[in-house]
């Protein structure tokens, strides 16, 4: 009870970066003559990156027409739904040595780019994206394993949260 | 966290790592975590004893489902200490929220930490369902601790 390892702080960042160099030559070798094969675990990694991003979009659109109370649950989710982008984006750039394109700074817009003015969106709509958000974190999070699956269960276990507890379940749609 | 007292039973040792050891802490964690909930039930007002009888139901069952894997690993598990220290002094229904509250977070580290220590997708599954269950009992007391916002981006993590 006193102490409960994880198995991130337990490896260095540079010990990371060493394996993860060793990984990316060896990969780089074994493929030798054949065309660079996208490793599946960072595509798992770019997927959920997606997600993220447009999660915080549309809950950002979805807090500037909700009432105040609503609007102050949706604006932290659309905060937290950035932390992932964030964290996301430095295990991609982490473990395949390049940033995720679509560049993770870009700033997310939270009205319609579009130039059609489409109706914001409803808290309900944001329930709905994080529960598949929450859905597909989870799943990917068993196919991978160490720090990613880590990230991607605490990203699964946050999208939960926000859903049932944060947004209420959508009752306030 | 909470730190068990010595107990006159000797607890089986600790598997020295990987997945098996995970698992054990976590089993271990749980033990404090179902002690800690009698006080917090001790000091808490009516209008939680949903949200008690909820959350230490939910970790009950965390603790014998992860028993029932360390069995069929043959893997002995942690045996419940005679008592345990709280991390925090427990006096009054916002201390017994606040314990609440750090013990789903410290128990969301644990099943984080056999999140990443697994090594098959079943066992994955498991934790991220721990975890997010922790996640979402935390958000609760955070509400009752009128805390605000009542989630956090990384439960478990140090993101």
């Amino acid at each position: 009870m006193s102490k409960v390892p994880s198995a991130h702080p337990a490896v260095s960042r540079r010990r990371v970066l060493i394996s993860g160099a060793a990984l990316a030559l060896l990969s780089t070798t074994a493929a030798g003559c054949g065309a660079p094969a996208k490793r599946p675990d960072v595509e798992a990694l770019v997927a959920q990156l997606d997600r993220a991003r447009a999660d915080s979009q549309l809950a950002a659109g979805a807090a500037s027409a909700a009432r105040p109370d609503v609007a102050a649950a949706l604006t932290a989710v659309a905060a937290e739904r950035s932390a992932h982008v964030q964290a996301l984006s430095d295990e991609i750039t982490r473990i395949s040595g390049e940033a995720p394109q679509a560049s993770a700074s870009a700033s997310p817009t939270p009205t319609s780019t579009t130039g059609e003015p489409l109706p914001p969106p409803k808290p309900r709509d944001v329930v709905a994206a994080l529960k598949q958000s929450a859905d597909s974190a989870a799943q990917a999070a068993a196919q991978q394993s160490g720090y990613p699956a880590g990230l991607l269960g605490s990203i699964a276990a946050s999208c939960t949260a926000a859903f049932t507890v944060g947004l209420g379940g959508g009752q306030s749609s | 966290m909470t730190s068990p007292q010595p107990s006159a039973q000797p607890s089986p040792s600790r598997p020295p790592n990987g997945p098996d050891a995970a698992l054990f802490d976590a089993v271990a964690n749980e033990h404090g975590v179902i002690y800690g909930y009698g006080l917090v039930s001790a000091h808490s007002t009516p209008d939680v004893n949903d949200l008690v009888s909820d959350a230490m139901a939910g970790h009950r069952q965390l603790r014998e489902d992860a028993i029932a894997r360390l069995k069929s690993r043959n893997v002995p598990a942690p045996l419940p200490a005679t008592g345990y220290q709280m991390p925090i002094e427990v006096d009054s229904p916002a201390d017994a929220a606040k314990l609440a509250l750090r013990m789903e977070e410290d128990s969301a580290v644990a099943w984080r930490a056999v999140l990443e220590q697994a090594t098959t997708n079943e066992d994955r599954t498991f934790a991220v369902t721990a975890l997010s269950q922790c996640a979402v009992t935390a958000a609760k007391w955070r509400d009752v601790l009128k805390v605000v916002p009542n989630t956090v981006p990384f439960p478990g993590g140090t993101e």
